[in-house]
């Protein structure tokens, strides 16, 4: 599993446990008091699960699975990659710190962070989307 | 494709048609009265979506498909995994049961099913991620296993 993959799958897997402990606590204030309103951690949740783990997984994994290149490098330019995957972080924790509440961030500015993280991230996996070379003779 | 991704990726299939049948059931209940609780499903159809289907279904192909550790435990402790597998499924059932009856009824005893569920479904998720992490790896590395 390339480097880019690894860094992609674990930040997704942190998020992962990350966004079922927000429901775990929404879910557990629906039955009882636990001495705090847990439902404002929803929009936070989703954010959480669909971006940060969702989204960042799959894209982690296609990036380690799609067909390579013939040439080196193998996967696309990597600075591309790994600039992709911190300014998709970047945006993504933005969204959420501003889903829960914190001031003057989130919104607008911090989609399209989010959202130009995944377009580097895409310019190399996109071209990867090809038929297997077979081997000739 | 290893015993516990089977059942795993049989458990998220009988979850996505579970998911839907709860989304044709709040699709009717505009037009059939007698169903006017089925908002209440509303969470349950959504979370055996998302946590039953997607969730169970990525995580038992990843059990399956991460680089494996060495030849001993090539899938790490699988008894660990088959807990958490056994944790999400159960708290999955106990939320389906109790979410629309506390939401309905607002009893205590469904309330505390409440806490149940999401300490399993969490404590499953959590150490299932904890048996997937040393697996997120280059090939090729050596692990202590296969040193000795």
């Amino acid at each position: 599993m390339p480097a880019v993959s690894r860094a992609l799958v674990r930040v997704s897997l942190l998020y992962l446990i990350t966004g079922m402990t927000f429901g775990a606590l929404m879910l557990a204030g629906k039955g009882i008091d636990i001495g705090f309103p847990a439902m404002r951690l929803l929009s936070g949740h989703s954010e959480v699960i669909l971006f940060g783990w969702l989204v960042q997984f799959v894209l982690g994994i296609s990036y380690w699975l799609l067909p390579r290149y013939s040439s080196v490098p193998k996967r696309g330019n990597p600075v591309l990659s790994w600039s992709g995957f911190l300014i998709f972080n970047l945006g993504t924790l933005l969204l959420v710190a501003g889903a829960l509440g914190v001031d003057g961030i989130g919104g607008a500015a911090a989609r399209a962070t989010q959202l130009f993280g995944v377009a580097l991230l895409l310019v190399t996996q996109v071209p990867r989307i090809k038929a297997m070379e077979c081997p000739s003779g | 494709m290893p015993k516990l991704t089977r059942w795993m990726l049989r458990s998220s299939m009988i979850m996505l048609v579970g998911s839907l049948a709860l989304a044709l059931l709040l699709s009717s209940s505009r037009w059939i009265s007698s169903i006017s609780w089925a908002p209440a499903v509303r969470p349950v159809f959504l979370h055996l979506f998302t946590v039953g289907w997607v969730l169970q279904m990525i995580l038992g192909v990843s059990f399956w498909m991460f680089p494996i550790l060495g030849r001993e435990k090539p899938r790490g402790n699988e008894w660990i995994a088959w807990t958490s597998f056994a944790l999400i499924n159960i708290g999955l059932i106990i939320r389906a049961l109790a979410e629309p009856l506390e939401a309905i009824y607002h009893s205590s005893a469904y309330g505390w099913l409440l806490v149940a569920s999401a300490l399993a479904q969490w404590i499953g998720s959590t150490t299932f991620v904890l048996v997937l992490w040393p697996r997120v790896r280059a090939r090729g590395t050596v692990t202590s296993a296969r040193r000795k």
